[in-house]
This record gives C-alpha cells, structure tokens and sequence, in this order.
C-alpha cells in the first residue's frame, strides 16, 4: 500500500520509493527514507493534499506525490 | 582608511529562524536584492562589531545544497561562486534530527563553519534541550545558542563569529560512512581526481553540480550510477541521503538527545485549523476579520493624516502668494504625497496581520486548505493570501508573493493580481453606481469585484499554460510548529515595511502627481495638455461610451486611481466636496450602459504607476510591467466594449 490509503488510525512505515528521480531525491532530502513511521496527520476537503506526519515533522503532500510513497502497516 | 571587512553567509533549512536572526544581527540595515539573476532573492545587511565590519548574506531557505529547486541552486551557487568568509549555519534545536543534514553537506565540503541553534526554549519545552558542548564535540566546530526572537545570545555570537573570521580555520572534511557500493564508486571518483564532497555531490544531484569534471571523471561517474541502478530498488540519491540520515542519528545518540515530543497544544490547534469541514471555513472567517479589521482600525488614522495634510495644504494655500510655485506645492507634491500617506495605516495593519499569520504558522496550514483551489488555474496554494490582499492594495499585495517559492507561480500570482479591485477603485465604482444604479448599488459593487476575481483567475489559467515551467511544480511543504510571535520582530518587520512603502511608492507617486500637476496646469492659457490629450485619445474610448472627460480620468487614474474620482470633478467643473453635482453632470453626459463599462475598465484596465513599479521591482525587469500593463488595457478595453454593447441592447 501506499501513503494515500493510509487511514488515520493506521501506523506505518516508510518501505520504499518510487517515481521520477527528481521528487525521489526531494523526498530523500527531506529525510522521508525508508524506516522512518508515518501517520495521517490531517486531510483537506477534497482530500488532497493531505498533511503526514513523517517521523518528527508534519509534511503537506498532493495525492500524486504521496502515491510515489510506499508504506508497511504497524500492528501494535 | 579601509577597515577589515568579513562576508558571512546564513544557510538553514526552512522555518529554523534564520531571518528573525539575521534581522537581530542586521538591524535595520539590511536591503533585498535579487542575486544571480533570478527571482528569489538574498538579503544583506552590515554590523560593525569591536571595528570590524561584518557583511551578512541571508540565504534561500533550503533543505539541501544537491537538489534542483531554484533556492537550493541560489545558495549552492552562491557558495561556490563568492566563497563566503565564514558561513553560519543557523538550526532549530528542536528538530536537528533533521536540520544536521544540511550541516551534513557543509562538513562535507569543508567550509568554514559555526553553527547557531535557535528555539532552544521550545526544544526545552518538548523536553529534547541539546548539549551543545557535546554537539560542538562531536560536529568538530563551535556550536552557539542563539535566538532569532530574544537579545540574550546575540553578543556572545558576534564576538564567537569575530573570532571565527579572524582566525579561520579550514576544518577537516567529515568522512560519512556511505552503502558499500556508494563507497567503492565514491573512491574510484577519487581516484580519478574529484573531491570526496565533489563525488558525493555528483552522485545526489544526478550530475547537476557547479564545479566542471573531466571527461573520464564524467564516464565513470556514470558507469557507475549505472551499476548502482541496476544493483538496488534505491537511487544513489536516496542511499546518499540513508548514509546521511544514519550520521545524523549517530550523532543525536552520542550526544544522547531523544527526540522531542509534540506538545499538546499544537495537537489541538491543528486539529481544529486542519479539520477537513471546519479548516476552510475558519480561514476565511479569520480572512474576513483581517479584512474587516484593516479597512475599520486603519479609517481612524487614515482620517488623522487626511486632515493633517488637508491643514498643511491649507496653511501653505494662505501663506504662500497666488503663484505657480504655490499650485505645484499644494496640488502637486502636498496633494500626491498625502495620497499616499492616508493609506499608510491601512498597509501597516495589512502588514501586522499578514506578520502574524505568517509568523504563528497558520499561513502554511492555510496554503495546505486552499492548495487545491490554487492549483486548478496554475497557482500555488501560496497565491491565496496576495490575491485577498490585493483587495486592499495591490503594492504590498505584490510584495507579499515573496512567500511563493516557485518562480513560475509567483510571477502568474503578480500579474493577476491587479485585476482584485483595491480599496483605491472603490470611489469610482461607488460615484458610478451611485449614479447609474442608485437602488442596486450593493449588488453591481459585489459583481464588479466578483468580475475582478474571475478574470484574475481565467488569466491565472491561462498565463500557466503560456509560461514555461522550469522544474515541477510539486506541493511538498513542512508545516512548521506553532510559534508565538514576539513583539520586536512584529515591530521591526512593520518599520522595514512601512519604509520600503513610503520610499519606493511614495517617491513614484511623488514624480507622478507632479507629472499630472504639469499637464493639468499648462499651458496657462487656453486648453490643458491633458485636455488636448483627451480630446487626442477621445475616439479609442467613444466606442465604449466615453466622452473626453471620462478619458482624461482615466488617464490621471494611471498615477493613482483615487485621482480618477478628482479629475472628473474638474473637467465636469464640479467641485470635488459636492458629489451630488458630480452625479448629476454625470448622469446627464453618460448613457447608464457606459457608466457599467467605464467600472468595468477602471476594475481592469492598467495597475496604477506604484504597482507597476512594485511589478518591475518584484520581477527585476519592467518586461513584467509591460505585460501587465498590456494586459490591463487589452482586457479592460473588450470587457469594457463587450459591457457596453451588451448593456446598451438589454437597458
């Protein structure tokens, strides 16, 4: 699955990356790496973008982008 | 008698308040100034501290010196370009976890380096304090607490940034530990004579680096990368920014800094500011009380300063001889410049509010909320707060899409943005309704700045078809924490804006309504230029329904457009005090479908001289200005044309 079909009562982690090279390196940049946790932070009306919180920060992402995210559930 | 004069350039990554710090370091006197040639601007600004001159260079906020966005190339070039003595490294203590990698890379590059934590105090609060000793330890250069928003820290630091300049040291290049398949490539680079931070750079940017490689070093880079993309799921990029983010945590753990907690309080402001039904409507209700606040705070010293120029000029008119030198003062220079100066309070308050939203933090939230909207025509979410701006004047309006980092955005965001009727139109358009449309007044008002919103967004879409897009337009924005604002920051902000205002609009205003002044006024006998100049330009407008007065108006509302609404009272021979009359000489000249059409072309038609010089300041070419300008007129004139046709067939 990916960051986009997170729920907001799901705990996950970051598994990998994928799409163009140069958001990649963006999101690399912004040390959203595999491993970090991720959770649904808030959503807007149309539902994109939606705001994650990435590790310790709380990052704003269009749908498109979070799509490029790919995430593994946490079961407490 | 040249004194030693030392260049030290603050980098940081976004919201770690490195302008608050440069403001404190600067004071007041800093000045903007576009570098390199594009439009996202560096600041700088002079201290003279124990004799020494230190110059400060405020760079783009950016996370990184390898990626492609137009800041992070402004500061990588910067440094590589006018190697800075010292550059100063300014963090938020409260997030190293992520501000280290940009240190990261500046460690790795071997440049003079000191490093200034900032929000020590909200660290503290969310119980993860650094030990900066330790930090300094382990990162191998100084480590100084300092404070964009407090005093405390700031001699310490100018005396630690004396001593640094002074005695420079070229610190040892930090070795990080990358993937091994990084590291056999890193050192065949080596071998073939690049640096190791030139390697590590080649491969992160993707070959997009300042520094010239040779032929060989270039094949076997890319062999290289070839054989990493085959290897792994990860771009070298992402196994670069792994090692980096591995380094950094090493670090936090040896100097045994946990990461801090989010308070509580941020939880429940984002809750309720972020909520996917209420988030909207709060901004706009928050919007709408700026708004409201402005026009209503504002009208009070506005009403002051009107009568204080009106008193001025008055007492100038009695004590001065019947002569032109007498006309020019009190017409002209007294008359413009107290134009400008009635609209001071309402731009200081614009200003304060804009501060505050920007400086809480919930400026970002409500670019997140409207992202979408934005979007739709080419603008960024960004643009939202410019354009409502704009409906109380668009000079500061303009200046305020400084916050829209995406060049392409920001230029399509100032170019729109005359067409949101400012406050000055509002005269004309309440004289004409009043006129044409006494019992719906309120309803053709509201379309007439419904129709500037419209037209602003469809030349939104269009402009970002037509304009070309330098890198993707991506929405990847931080949402900073919640912060107080201090008073001192407010206040310097207020001051450095209300002067860049006064000087720049006012000086173009100054010139303009003495321009105006000129050619109401002469020759003395016989027909006014301005006249002639209508009577010249008459058969372009009397398609639109226009006479000459209502051209010459138009033309003087090119300096301001308050002006439109006094140059109508003179060439209808009314006086200026007495609406009525103006209303009926008027209504008696115009048919009501002109009198829709000419609202219809004050909305669009042209920014007045201080916007356009604010566009040509803000875009660093009067290219912009131009285009705009053509735009106004060529829009304007069809809406106006297509009004008064359609108009003149229904009433």
């Amino acid at each position: 699955m990916t960051l986009c079909d997170l729920k907001p009562e799901h705990r996950a982690r970051i598994s990998g990356l994928s799409g163009p090279q140069s958001l990649r390196q963006r999101l690399a940049a912004l040390g959203i790496l595999r491993g970090q946790p991720v959770s649904l932070h808030a959503m807007t009306f149309w539902g994109s973008p939606r705001a994650y919180t990435i590790g310790q920060q709380q990052l704003c992402l269009r749908n498109k982008e979070a799509c490029c995210i790919e995430v593994e559930l946490q079961h407490e | 008698m040249s004194e030693p004069c030392y260049t030290i350039a603050l980098i940081g990554n976004p919201n770690c308040g490195k302008t608050s710090l440069f403001n404190l370091l600067t004071g007041a006197s800093q000045r903007t100034g576009n570098m390199a040639g594009v439009t996202v601007s560096g600041r700088f600004g002079e201290r003279v501290h124990r004799g020494v001159r230190l110059r400060f260079v405020d760079l783009p906020g950016i996370y990184s010196l390898s990626q492609n966005r137009v800041e992070e190339r402004v500061a990588r070039d910067y440094l590589h370009d006018t190697p800075p003595d010292l550059v100063l490294n300014v963090l938020d203590a409260g997030h190293l976890g992520r501000h280290l990698a940009l240190t990261s890379q500046l460690l790795e590059q071997g440049v003079p380096l000191l490093l200034a934590l900032n929000m020590l105090d909200e660290a503290e609060r969310n119980g993860a304090r650094p030990n900066l000793e330790a930090l300094s330890a382990a990162l191998g250069v100084p480590v100084l607490p300092s404070d964009g928003r407090r005093r405390t820290y700031v001699d310490a630091l100018f005396d630690a940034l004396l001593q640094a300049v002074q005695t420079p040291r070229q610190p040892e290049p930090l070795q990080i530990d990358y993937e091994s398949h990084i590291e056999r490539l890193l050192k065949r680079l080596q071998q073939a004579g690049l640096e190791r931070w030139q390697a590590v750079r080649w491969l992160e940017s993707d070959g997009d680096v300042p520094f010239s490689c040779t032929a060989e070093q270039l094949a076997q880079a890319q062999q290289g990368l070839a054989e990493i993309v085959q290897r792994h799921d990860e771009s070298p990029a992402e196994l670069i920014a792994e090692g980096r983010y591995g380094w950094v945590h090493a670090i936090m753990h040896h100097i045994d800094l946990r990461h801090g907690t989010r308070n509580g309080l941020d939880e429940r402001l984002d809750r309720l500011t972020l909520n996917r039904w209420l988030g909207l409507p709060l901004f706009m209700l928050a919007l709408w009380a700026m708004f409201e606040a402005t026009f209503v705070l504002g009208a009070v010293p506005a009403g002051w300063i009107d009568s204080g120029v009106g008193f001025i000029s008055q007492g100038v008119a009695q004590l001065l001889p019947d002569s032109l030198l007498r006309d020019l003062l009190v017409d002209g220079i007294i008359a413009g410049v107290g134009g400008v100066l009635v609209f001071l309070p309402n731009v200081v308050l614009l200003f304060l509010f804009m501060e505050l939203l920007e400086q809480t933090g919930y400026m970002a939230r409500a670019t997140f909320l409207v992202d979408r909207l934005m979007s739709s025509v080419g603008l960024h979410g960004k643009a939202l707060v410019p354009l409502v701006m704009g409906f109380g004047c668009n000079v500061p309006a303009i200046m305020a899409t400084r916050t829209i980092e995406e060049p392409r955005a920001r230029l399509i965001t100032i170019l729109v943005n005359p067409f949101m009727s400012c406050s000055a139109r509002l005269p004309v358009l309440l004289l004409l309704a009043g006129v044409f449309y006494p019992h719906y007044a309120g309803s053709v008002l509201f379309g007439i700045y419904l129709l500037g919103v419209l037209v602003a967004l469809g030349c939104a879409a269009v402009l970002s078809r037509l304009l070309p897009s330098h890198y993707d337009e991506t929405f990847i924005m931080e949402l900073p924490p919640w912060r107080i604002p201090t008073l001192g920051a407010l206040l310097l902000h207020l001051w450095d804006r209300s002067r860049d205002f006064l000087m720049k609009a006012g000086s173009v205003i100054l010139i303009g309504s003495m321009l105006i002044w000129l050619l109401q006024s002469f020759p003395r006998d016989g027909i006014s230029w301005i006249e002639q100049l209508g009577h010249l330009l008459a058969p372009l407008f009397s398609v639109l329904g226009f006479g000459w007065q209502e051209t010459v108006a138009l033309l003087s509302g090119f300096i301001a457009k308050e002006v439109i609404v006094a140059t109508l009272a003179v060439v209808y021979q009314t006086s200026a005090d007495d609406p009525q009359a103006l209303q009926h000489a008027i209504g008696a000249a115009l048919p009501a479908a002109a009198g829709l059409a000419m609202m219809v072309f004050t909305l669009l038609y042209m920014p007045c001289l201080a916007t356009l010089a604010v566009i040509r300041r803000e875009t660093g070419s009067w290219k912009w200005a131009g285009v705009s300008l053509a735009m106004g007129l060529s829009l304007a004139w069809i809406m106006a044309w297509l009004t008064f046709r359609i108009g003149s067939w229904l009433l």
